[in-house]
């Protein structure tokens, strides 16, 4: 945000809570992308690794959202000032949930003896990791950026991931209905994909919300002023 | 309905071209809060709504004011009586040296109500309505210059309201008050206003969006941004509006 802010109070105050913002977007989407990882090179100590990271997020979240909430409390804002804060405080919770939700995934992982699971299943699970990985970049440097259009995007983004989900459910439920033999695999596999859809409904969460912070309208949701008019 | 409708106002001290071109329709029984940086016309739009500054000799201007279908600068207009329409609050308050019994009373001796129990009656109604009532009840013949300024202020809005006006104009009333007599004074325009059309002058911004319905951004005698308070101090339409909200002004 190249703005000229009105006190250096206010615009390093400004600036830590975007860097901070960014700092726990990284975090999330590292986290995603190291536990989709274990699904083709599990590593039984990047769980654990993960684990503490999600530690991690959860003490910056709590950090950042008291920044946010002194800064409400001191600065005051308006206008475009006031809706960045407030996205941010609301974001950054659903950040704090794709890092939970990428434990979720190790911990799915975990659970898996992949030698009794088809590698074509666990290739199209990565490729929708890799997926989800590409839309929560998308959605937190549209959030940061002020990108309406690539906020937009996220949407129709979506629709892909679900598609997704629905393919490896599919499929997932037909190898359990041939063998009841290594159901348990299926089974988690099919969590680790409701998990991604669920990230991937995050990403879209931050996408709306910075249609809002810009256009204090949601694309999700017919206004009561739309009504009105 | 519209209390005020302003069509094309100017007004100039001397060769200074103070307002330009105001347009306005204040509707009845609203707040509006008028904002913008020093010296950029409302406290003067604010005087020229009861001929304030008309007491000041190089003032004049062209243009309509109307008070209900009333034009105010027609010749005919008692100036006295408009005062009594429309009052006014001052950023310092300003009792006189008298009582406070007295102080309330003054305006309707002068508009020439001599009936006592009549006064003894206003008087007591506008205090309770001033909320200050229970604060001054048991000292109405004190001095009014002996209570503190939150007090003395609300004495003021007590005097203005005694000649039951129809708008209040109130000039940063707060400005010179700690928070707790800011939130009374906050407290007291809230209940106002389903009687009085107010219009404030304020330089404090969350001052504006507690008490007023509706919001006026003044810049260099304009008028940029008129609208609902809640969605100009949200999502300003103007870019000026939007940078002096925020602080970026200049």
């Amino acid at each position: 945000m190249s703005k000229i802010y009105p006190s250096i109070s206010f615009k390093t105050r400004m600036k830590k809570v975007t860097e901070d913002s960014e700092k726990l977007g990284q975090l999330a989407i590292e986290s995603q992308r190291v536990a989709v990882d274990l699904l083709e090179n599990f590593d039984k100590s990047k769980v654990e690794d993960l684990r503490k990271q999600t530690d991690e997020i959860d003490v910056f979240t709590i950090e950042l959202e008291r920044k946010c909430i002194r800064f409400i409390a001191s600065e005051q804002p308006f206008a475009s000032d006031l809706m960045y804060i407030e996205a941010t405080l609301r974001n950054i919770s659903h950040i704090k949930r794709i890092g939970h939700l990428a434990m979720n995934i190790a911990d799915a992982i975990d659970q898996i003896n992949f030698e009794n699971v088809p590698k074509k299943l666990v290739k199209e699970l990565a490729y929708m990791g890799d997926y989800v990985h590409l839309m929560l970049t998308k959605s937190i440097k549209a959030f940061l950026n002020q990108d309406l259009e690539k906020a937009r995007e996220l949407n129709s983004d979506d629709d892909k991931v679900d598609e997704l989900f629905d393919n490896v459910l599919t499929q997932s439920t037909s190898l359990m209905s041939e063998s009841k033999e290594g159901i348990e695999n299926f089974v988690q596999l099919i969590f680790i994909a409701r998990y991604l859809e669920r990230s991937a409904d995050r990403a879209v969460n931050i996408g709306n919300r910075t249609i809002f912070m810009l256009t204090l309208k949601r694309p999700d949701i017919k206004s009561l002023d739309d009504d009105e008019e | 309905m519209n209390r005020i409708t302003v069509k094309n106002l100017n007004a100039y001290f001397g060769d200074a071209h103070i307002l330009k071109n105001i347009n306005a329709e204040i509707p009845e029984n609203t707040v509006t809060a008028l904002i913008g940086p020093s010296g950029c016309g409302k406290s003067t739009f604010l005087r020229t709504l009861n001929r304030m500054n008309d007491l000041i000799p190089s003032f004049n201007h062209d243009g309509e004011i109307y008070l209900d279908d009333t034009e105010i600068y027609d010749k005919s207009i008692d100036v006295v009586n408009l005062r009594k329409r429309v009052g006014m609050v001052f950023q310092k308050a300003n009792p006189f040296p008298k009582s406070i019994f007295e102080n309330v009373a003054y305006g309707l001796r002068i508009h020439g109500v001599d009936d006592e129990d009549l006064i003894a009656k206003r008087v007591e109604e506008s205090l309770k309505s001033a909320a200050i009532w229970d604060e001054v009840e048991s000292k109405l013949h004190d001095s009014a210059m002996s209570l503190s300024g939150g007090q003395q202020q609300r004495v003021c809005i007590a005097r203005t309201i005694a000649n039951k006006p129809e708008v209040i104009l109130m000039d940063e009333p707060c400005s010179a008050l700690d928070p707790i007599s800011t939130i009374k004074i906050e407290d007291l325009i809230n209940r106002l206003k389903k009687e009085y059309t107010i219009l404030i002058v304020t330089h404090n911004m969350q001052q504006a969006t507690r008490v007023s319905k509706y919001t006026s951004f003044f810049l260099n005698g304009e008028i940029v941004e008129h609208n609902l308070t809640s969605e100009l101090f949200i999502n300003p339409r103007e870019k000026k509006t939007e940078e002096y909200i925020t602080g970026r002004f200049g």
